[in-house]
């Protein structure tokens, strides 16, 4: 702790920076076993600020996932709203410590897990060139409360982002890739089951950095 | 051979006359000019005698010393040395700076002449260049000859007081200096002056002065720098050459995304449906194409910003050092010093 204290008084201060952003998604979700295959997409956005060492991004999305096409037919649609928010502080030039809130809620409530969770994690983004960025993210996964019980002792996000601006640096090209998987176990007559819970999502879109 | 030996010492003791025909020519004294003609003549004798009742008659101090001159000339001519020193000292008191032509006149002349330079005792030569120096630091040279050992007291007078430049025994060439202070310690104020050297030896004492106009005004102060001579800034970014890393970079994270999300798929849910993760694995890749095709950002560079920082630290210290100098300069008074005509006399 000490050690990251001094490396964040040693880095130096960025600039201060609000970005904003749209775009649409593509998402994959499945859960308990391979059959409950559920595939979608649907608008997003996202802002995010940066001060100093100190970062904040707020993510939305409401997905439309329709059964897979391998699925059994009984299977039924439902939408999705998901909200993140992360926090994060520099530690080195690259390196982002992150703390995050996750909350997913279904509609139709029984068609999926709604879910909430904490989530606590790294980024590493890395400039490539002026207006260029790449950004690998991993966090672990905490806390999750299932709407329909159990938990999970072992969760996992995993990330990567990219960004580039054609002209000028303020509008950019973005896409981001978060994968996500909550070992869920539930307990059904005394006996424990596994119910795990993974969704991948691809946000493509614009955004316009202040 | 003995008439051309007498013609020849003529015409040797005739040059002098004629050296100075044309001055005397233009005088208006009919007697110095019969004087002078009579010396022409190669005659001596009637040379004297009218050489003599000229400088009895009122002339100029130029005229005078003229008179005795080629009273003291006839006197050589005749052989006369004793007399024709006393007629030498006479006209060089009356114009101590004459000098006589060693290669045009006789020998007999010129050592009568030397005779009567080393009995006198005046100041030849008293000369100030016209000069501007700072009072106090600077100093402007007074130089003159005096012909005999004597205590010489040199002063400067005039609107802004009197100082005393120097007093002291001298002989032969004298060489001082004033250093833009009057007595009071400070620069003179603007007005003539008057430089007076007084020279003394026993019973006989000389003096010559010389006027001077000074004008005091401000010192110029030094401008403050820019920049240092041959010291430029470097730039303290540069632009690193193109390089394949970022695409590298863009492909190793795509591969660890891509990598890391096979690796944590659950088996119990099965495989496929990697659309997004290629989706966005491909736009990461094409972002690192772009990239590398991009002009890369300028990056600090260290060694350029650590000399620059160094020319600054010198040049705020050369600009601090001529601030200090300035208000030194504001403090101190140029003083503009220009000789007018000279003139001496004996006390």
């Amino acid at each position: 702790m000490v050690l990251v204290a001094a490396v964040v008084r040693t880095t130096p201060a960025p600039a201060q920076h609000l970005t904003a952003g749209a775009g649409y998604a593509l998402s994959d979700y499945r859960e308990q076993a391979d059959f409950l295959h559920f595939r979608g997409s649907g608008p997003t956005g996202f802002v995010s600020a940066e001060r100093g060492r100190v970062s904040l991004r707020v993510e939305a999305a409401h997905l439309n996932l329709d059964p897979a096409s391998d699925g059994p037919a009984t299977l039924e649609s439902f939408t999705v709203d998901q909200i993140s928010v992360r926090a994060g502080v520099r530690a080195v030039s690259f390196v982002i410590i992150e703390a995050g809130y996750l909350k997913r809620s279904t509609a139709p409530g029984r068609a999926a897990q709604s879910y909430s969770a904490a989530t606590l994690g790294v980024r590493a983004a890395y400039p490539l060139a002026p207006g260029a960025d790449v950004a690998l993210r991993t966090a672990y996964v905490a806390g999750t409360d299932f709407s329909g019980g159990g938990s999970a002792p072992f969760g996992i996000e995993l990330g990567l982002s990219a960004s580039y601006a054609p002209g000028s640096s303020r509008l950019r090209l973005t896409g981001d890739f978060d994968f996500q998987r909550i070992d869920r176990r539930t307990d059904q007559n005394g006996a424990r089951l596994s119910v795990p819970i993974q969704s991948s999502m691809a946000r493509m879109g614009v955004a316009v950095k202040f | 051979m003995m008439r051309f030996l007498r013609v020849l010492c003529a015409v040797a003791l005739a040059l002098p006359a004629a050296a100075t025909h044309s001055s005397l020519a233009a005088q208006s004294n009919s007697t110095l000019r019969r004087a002078n003609q009579a010396y022409n003549s190669l005659a001596y004798a009637e040379a004297i005698t009218l050489a003599r009742k000229a400088a009895r008659e009122r002339l100029t101090p130029e005229d005078q010393a003229r008179a005795y001159e080629l009273l003291a000339f006839s006197y050589a001519s005749l052989d006369s040395t004793r007399q024709a020193t006393e007629a030498f000292k006479q006209a060089l008191l009356l114009n101590p700076d004459r000098e006589l032509d060693a290669t045009r006149i006789s020998p007999k002349i010129t050592s009568a002449f030397a005779l009567a330079l080393a009995q006198v005792l005046v100041l030849r030569d008293l000369r100030m260049d016209t000069a501007e120096f700072i009072a106090g630091s600077g100093a402007i040279p007074i130089r003159f000859t005096v012909s005999r050992t004597a205590r010489l007291r040199t002063r400067l007078i005039g609107p802004g007081g009197e100082i005393t430049v120097d007093s002291a025994l001298g002989e032969g060439n004298v060489r001082l200096a004033w250093n833009g202070l009057m007595s009071h310690g400070r620069p003179p104020v603007r007005g003539n002056y008057r430089l007076i050297v007084e020279a003394s030896a026993g019973r006989d004492s000389y003096a010559a002065s010389l006027p001077l106009r000074i004008d005091p005004g401000e010192v110029d102060t030094l401008p403050h720098l820019t920049k240092l001579e041959g010291y430029d800034l470097l730039p303290e970014t540069v632009v690193p050459p193109r390089s394949w890393k970022p695409v590298g970079l863009a492909l190793m994270a795509t591969s660890v995304a891509l990598g890391g999300s096979l690796a944590l798929e659950s088996s119990k849910l099965g495989g496929g449906g990697r659309r997004e993760i290629l989706t966005i694995g491909a736009g990461t890749a094409l972002v690192g194409v772009l990239a590398t095709l991009k002009k890369p950002a300028p990056v600090p560079a260290r060694a350029n910003i650590l000399y620059n920082s160094l020319v600054r630290e010198q040049l705020a210290r050369r600009n601090a050092e001529i601030a200090a100098a300035n208000v030194l300069r504001r403090r101190q008074v140029k003083l503009a010093v220009v000789p007018q005509s000279r003139t001496g006399r004996k006390s």
